[in-house]
């Protein structure tokens, strides 16, 4: 029953969640378009009191959706790299080898918040958003339910957050079937969380 | 930039989040509270400015930041009280009615009162369920046997069953006993089923 790490699944982030507001604090290359008074310790580059117009500053996506928002423009931003579009080459040579978990491990997550916002790259990013999805997605599809986790601990790393998710689903239907052939589904066993628990106390006692 | 210690509080639950309950952090919750009453009170102070001096709508943006910021706050603030309630309730099925005192020492006295209701809450519900009340907390896969063999894990001493028989619990030792009264131990890996 692990509703923390549901992450959202388009437009319209889950309160709630832990990758969420992990997500929406990564950051954004910003530039201000009005002046905001009083806030200047905000700007660390300045010791003036208020931010002037044209400062640059990287905010965090929840601040820029609230102040990019069309309605408002407080602020211009652009996209980070591996949004832009020599990333998007990249990605469209071959999705497969790149590391998106470095490159910001909530990659789809991120990028779907910035489709909310106007941008001229907005509709080319979403293209790459799903190409890239769909290259990676049937390795991903094969890898967990073809083999144990440690064969795939490499693999894993280089996976972003969403896809990790699918992977540990079919990692835990390949163990389930197995466990079924073995005739283990029918035994009790300890949870989880308790087995953690007394391997943690075992540990420290020692 | 605002709102960092309240994203420090989220690391620390996603650091935490394949183990059990970390202790409850009082101490950033109180400065994230703090930061939260002063983001306010500038905000009352600009508010009431530019809705006297109509011509004046300069701090305008600031007040939108600050409000930002301490919807932020409160998102992240109810994000870590909701998160620990869901995996105490979790804890209510693992573990039983009892939590382990390690467990127990991390837990803020609001939680401790939360988990006891919610006790309370299961027992009556499960009391209620048909003529003599259903303990859902047992028989979680379908039975299969009435008796099962077991193994025992580590040293309990003497225990007594339902019927009055009493077992002693010695690490290794093995046992042929009714499910009913095994399924508890099991969860809470004292025992372990053998084939």
């Amino acid at each position: 029953m692990d509703v923390s790490h549901k992450s959202s699944s388009g437009m319209l982030q889950d309160y709630m969640s832990i990758d969420d507001i992990l997500m929406s604090s990564e950051r954004l290359p910003s530039v201000f378009l009005v002046p905001v008074k009083g806030l200047g310790f905000l700007d660390a580059s300045t010791n003036k009191k208020d931010i002037a117009v044209g400062t640059k500053m990287d905010l965090p996506l929840w601040l820029v959706l609230s102040l990019a928002h069309p309605r408002k423009k407080f602020i211009s931003f652009d996209y980070t790299k591996p949004y832009k579009g020599t990333y998007r080459e990249i990605l469209k040579a071959d999705a497969s080898v790149v590391d998106l978990h470095k490159i910001g491990p909530f990659f789809y997550a991120f990028g779907q918040q910035l489709l909310t916002l106007n941008h001229n790259e907005s509709l080319q990013m979403a293209k790459c958003l799903v190409l890239t999805f769909m290259e990676r997605f049937r390795k991903i599809m094969d890898w967990s339910i073809n083999a144990y986790e440690h064969d795939n601990s490499e693999r894993q790393e280089k996976l972003d957050e969403v896809e990790r998710n699918l992977f540990k689903l079919g990692q835990k239907s390949l163990q389930s079937f197995q466990q079924w052939e073995m005739g283990e589904s029918r035994k009790l066993s300890s949870s989880e969380l308790v087995s953690r628990h007394r391997k943690r106390k075992r540990d420290m006692s020692e | 930039m605002f709102g960092e210690k309240a994203l420090d509080l989220i690391r620390e639950l996603h650091r935490s989040r394949d183990g059990t309950l970390g202790p409850y952090n009082e101490d950033v919750v109180r400065q994230i509270l703090e930061e939260m009453q002063i983001l306010y009170e500038a905000n009352q102070e600009d508010v009431a400015q530019v809705v006297q001096n109509d011509s004046d709508q300069s701090s305008l943006t600031a007040i939108q930041v600050r409000h930002d910021s301490l919807q932020r706050n409160k998102r992240c603030l109810l994000a870590y009280l909701y998160n620990r309630l869901m995996k105490i309730r979790d804890m209510r099925w693992e573990f039983g009615s009892v939590l382990p005192p390690d467990i127990r020492r991390n837990m803020s006295e609001r939680e401790v009162q939360w988990f006891s209701n919610y006790n309370r809450s299961l027992s009556s519900y499960m009391r209620s369920i048909g003529p003599r009340g259903l303990d859902l907390t047992q028989d979680l896969k379908p039975p299969q046997n009435v008796f099962i063999e077991v193994r025992c894990v580590e040293d309990r001493g003497e225990i007594e069953l339902d019927d009055g028989s009493r077992i002693l619990l010695k690490k290794n030792s093995m046992h042929f006993l009714p499910r009913s009264q095994c399924e508890r131990l099991i969860r809470q890996g004292i025992l372990k089923q053998v084939a």
